[in-house]
């Protein structure tokens, strides 16, 4: 199995009164054909950012750096906006959080899907565009796919519309998939099975999935590998399961406690009440100090590269192993005050 | 995607510090530059009235001085005199005092109208719509036309031109508060407020009000300028004011009948000074609104 | 349930109906035959999916909608019926807490002026010393430090603010807190926090909790007993922790199949 995207040195900031400050700090991502990788973090890690810089659908006012960013052939960083409008759809294919703002709304489905095929420069007559749109949407498990096609946005339900978004991003048979919080805003039940049908379009193998979530069990179900963001930094990657299960970074630690079935078995409050606005990125030094409870003076000064750990974990902290032990095992409950 | 902690809403403000990169002079530049469209607004007022109100010039604006009739400007008369002998520059600014003092008092008396019926209207539904569509009616009036009409049946007095902008104007702040206020009653705090028991009156005074100030502080403005070029027209057509009191709109009318003879000086600069004011209050309607917008995003 | 039984609960709701009308004018059913009983110290849950009709539970739990049918009984007083000023008494023994932390503060207004509101409102006849020390002991129990309350709540970050909305909830001394979803739009570490909270203030003043969400790990992490609405019926209920671990009823099972987790 080949590369299929390679990313390194992406950083990504604002100017605001003439200075530029940076929001993701020099990143590196690899993912291989048919791997699914997830990366995983809280709100404002910069995560959404990293997925739609890939795509380069960044936000007015963002000015990104990388020293490569290279999909199997394609050097994305060079080639122009015209060349990258053809990409995207066709090759990359891309889900965001909310399925209605990512279809028109006064345009029915079929006619959507048209559009999709005409501006890629897809030959064939519209009966066979038709005949198509309709198998696509029966493979992400709409059967009443001449109804769905037919309707409206508004006339479906979220999961359906999520699914509807969900074909149009795999109809031109992309290689990677890139998914932005594709079941945040959706019930328990649909959740289950839109992640099932993310999994059923890119199980074959023959195409990457990019999820990014603030949902540990989420990015436990689809993926097999991952990231843990925070403050614009990758802190640990690593096997999903071994990341989240054996954390051998404090922030990953603190994440995994904070599952509410955990809390109960932790001695201390993990994190605390968060880092109140702006302070966190006044500090020098590893991000996750203020709020760590293994920061010593290094932690202030400098910050700490990603290094190998056990596993074929990668963890960003000066501690070589965390003093506390590991996700699961029982602890002394503390007592009451 | 909901999550709401460590980081700020949306991309463009997420941006913190590296220490010592900002320094408190920098930001202050750069503050400066952002609110430049509004500083130049009130600087432009704040001259007008300073000088109105201590005399730039040593003539009165309310003796002419019949030897030195239509007399081009120069060192003694920057900006000329009129037929009468009146030195141009001291009226303009005497004028000022008229014309601004009655543009506030109309929107004043305009907002305190307006918001009265914007908020009793926002409190019932279907009352609601018919004033609404009753204020249609106010604001689809000429206003020269409402103007006579008052003057006819209440005198030519200069309380009238008040009275006539109010009207006018108060429909838009009706308008504005009621819509807000609508919006407003469907937010969350408001409905904490209410499941908290707040009474209606302490919903309406604590919550709706002091968030819809910002919304109408844009709107005060533009209706200043509007109520300026409103006062200039009316003053124009002879309505309310009687000379010798000088307005902008009467000098433009009296000096308008220099246009042939060519002496530019008795028409121009009280136009000029309309212009200006008007382009003030617009500047600042746009820098409180872009700023509103900034922090609010609608 | 005898009236003895109805009094020593904090909340009571029995048979409870309400029905809507839609945009097209079709009635349809928010909530169908709902009981259920809080006592002092308990923590109830409501859990379902959109529509279900979890909300609007707790709407009429707080007397903002009347019922069609049925009964609610808040600290032994029915409020259907009441007057503007009895109901106004009744809702001094309640408190709510809302899903967006900054949606349900008053841009406007500092923390100060957010937590005393409810003293405002019931307890007009403090005085300022007074009402300020009761804020202080509000924003002490959410571990909020005092300095906090001049800032407004474009200040604070998104668990900030949910703990001045958790202040604002107990400064007068509730019998019942209705909580709708209220760590849903926090990240997991500060949910974590406010979770922890919730749980050491219901011990230290007995209060009951009317607890909203979908949001399976955190009911559990509550405990005490658990409805599964679906529609607007209750599918099925029980004591928390063994209806979310081996529920009988097939939605219930649904709901716990697609829950999630790292192991």
């Amino acid at each position: 199995m080949g590369t299929l995207l390679t990313v390194k040195g992406l950083s990504i900031g604002f100017r605001q009164y003439g200075v530029m400050t940076n929001v993701i700090h020099g990143i590196d991502l690899a993912i291989q054909e048919g791997e699914r990788v997830g990366i995983v973090g809280e709100s404002g890690s910069g995560k959404s950012l990293t997925a739609r810089s890939i795509i380069r659908l960044l936000p007015i006012g963002a000015i990104p750096t990388v020293s490569k960013l290279q999909f199997k052939d394609l050097d994305l960083q060079q080639i122009p906006e015209r060349r990258m409008r053809s990409v995207r759809g066709s090759r990359i294919g891309f889900v965001a959080q909310n399925p209605f703002g990512a279809l028109n709304p006064v345009m029915r489905v079929w006619r959507q899907f048209a559009r999709l095929y005409a501006s890629h420069g897809a030959a064939g007559a519209k009966a066979e565009w038709r005949q198509r749109t309709e198998e696509i949407l029966r493979s992400v498990g709409l059967d009443e796919a001449g109804r769905v096609a037919d309707a409206y946005p508004h006339e479906l339900s979220g999961g359906m519309a999520q699914r509807v978004v969900i074909a149009m991003a795999v109809a031109l048979e992309p290689e990677l998939l890139v998914a932005d919080e594709p079941t945040t805003a959706l019930d328990l039940t649909v959740q289950k099975r839109i992640l099932a049908v993310l999994d059923r379009v890119t199980h074959t193998g023959t195409r990457s999935l990019l999820l990014v979530t603030h949902d540990l069990g989420v990015v436990t179900e689809l993926c097999e590998r991952v990231y843990v963001m925070y403050q614009g930094r990758f802190v640990e990657t690593g096997p999903t399961l071994s990341v989240l299960r054996h954390p051998q970074h404090p922030y990953t630690e603190m994440l995994v406690n904070s599952m509410p079935s955990r809390l109960r078995d932790i001695q201390r409050e993990p994190g605390g009440p968060g880092t109140p606005r702006g302070a966190e990125t006044m500090s020098q030094g590893c991000g996750f100090a203020p709020r760590c409870p293994y920061a010593f003076d290094r932690c202030t000064i400098e910050v700490p590269a990603l290094e190998s750990r056990e596993s074929e974990c990668l963890a960003a902290c000066f501690h070589e192993r965390l003093p506390d032990r590991p996700v699961g095992s029982a602890m002394t409950p503390r007592p009451r005050a | 995607m909901a999550q709401t902690d460590t980081g700020p809403q949306h991309a463009n403000s997420a941006v913190g510090v590296a220490p010592g990169e900002m320094r408190s002079s920098h930001v202050f530049f750069f503050r400066v530059r952002e609110w430049s469209g509004v500083l130049l607004g009130f600087a432009v007022l704040g001259v007008l009235v300073t000088a109105a109100l201590s005399g730039p010039t040593p003539y009165d604006p309310l003796l002419s001085d019949p030897s030195s009739i239509l007399e081009a400007p120069s060192g003694e008369h920057p900006f000329g005199t009129d037929r009468n002998g009146f030195d141009i520059l001291a009226r303009t600014f005497e004028a000022a005092k008229t014309d601004l003092l009655l543009a506030i008092e109309g929107i004043g008396l305009a907002l305190a109208i307006g918001v009265t019926v914007g908020l009793f209207a926002s409190a019932r539904g279907a009352t609601g719509e018919i004033i609404m569509r009753g204020l249609d009616a106010f604001q689809a009036f000429p206003l020269v036309v409402l103007s006579i009409a008052v003057v006819t049946l209440m005198g030519n007095n200069v309380e009238n031109i008040v009275f006539a902008i109010a009207i006018i104007n108060f429909p838009r702040f009706a308008r504005l508060v009621r819509s807000q206020a609508l919006t407003l009653r469907e937010s969350l705090f408001v409905q904490a407020a209410v499941a908290f028991g707040a009474s209606k009156t302490r919903v309406l005074f604590r919550h709706i009000l002091p968030n819809t100030t910002e919304l109408i502080l844009a709107q005060v403005s533009i209706g200043s300028a509007h109520a300026i070029r409103v006062i200039a027209s009316l003053t124009f057509l002879g309505i309310g004011v009687s000379p010798p009191t000088p307005t902008w709109g009467a000098m433009i009318r009296k000096g308008s009948r220099q246009v042939l003879s060519g002496e530019w000086w008795t028409f121009l600069f009280p136009g000029l000074f309309v212009v200006l004011t008007v382009i003030a209050f617009n500047l600042i309607a746009d820098g409180i609104e872009s700023r509103r917008v900034q922090r609010h995003g609608t | 349930m005898n009236a003895r039984e109805a009094e020593r609960s904090l909340l009571s709701m029995v048979g409870v109906f309400k029905t809507f009308l839609a945009r097209d004018g079709t009635p349809f059913a928010a909530v169908e035959d709902l009981s259920l009983e809080i006592e002092a110290g308990q923590t109830v849950s409501l859990i379902g999916e959109s529509g279900a009709g979890k909300s609007t539970c707790g709407k009429l739990a707080l007397g903002l909608f009347a019922p069609d049918s049925g009964s609610v009984v808040v600290d032994g007083t029915e409020i259907l019926g009441l007057s503007a000023r009895a109901m106004r008494r009744c809702r001094g023994k309640l408190g709510v807490v809302f899903q967006e932390p900054h949606q349900s503060l008053n841009p406007r207004l500092t923390v100060m002026r957010i937590v005393a509101e409810p003293l405002l409102i019931h307890e007009r006849s403090l005085d300022r010393k007074v009402r300020s020390e009761r804020v202080r002991q509000a924003l002490d129990a959410v571990e909020l430090p005092w300095a906090y309350r001049e800032k407004t709540p474009r200040q604070l970050s998104g668990g900030e603010a949910q703990r001045v909305g958790i202040a604002r909830a107990i400064v007068h001394n509730p019998l019942l807190l209705v909580l709708d979803e209220p760590t849903s739009s926090l990240d997991l570490s500060v949910q974590a926090g406010v979770l922890q909270l919730l749980e050491r203030i219901q011990q230290n003043h007995g209060l009951g909790y009317l607890y909203i969400s979908h949001n399976l790990p955190t009911v559990r992490f509550l405990g005490g007993w658990t409805l599964i609405m679906k529609d607007g019926r209750v599918v099925e209920e029980g004591p928390t922790s063994t209806l979310l671990t081996t529920p009988k009823s097939e939605y219930a099972q649904e709901l716990l199949g697609a829950e999630l987790s790292i192991f």
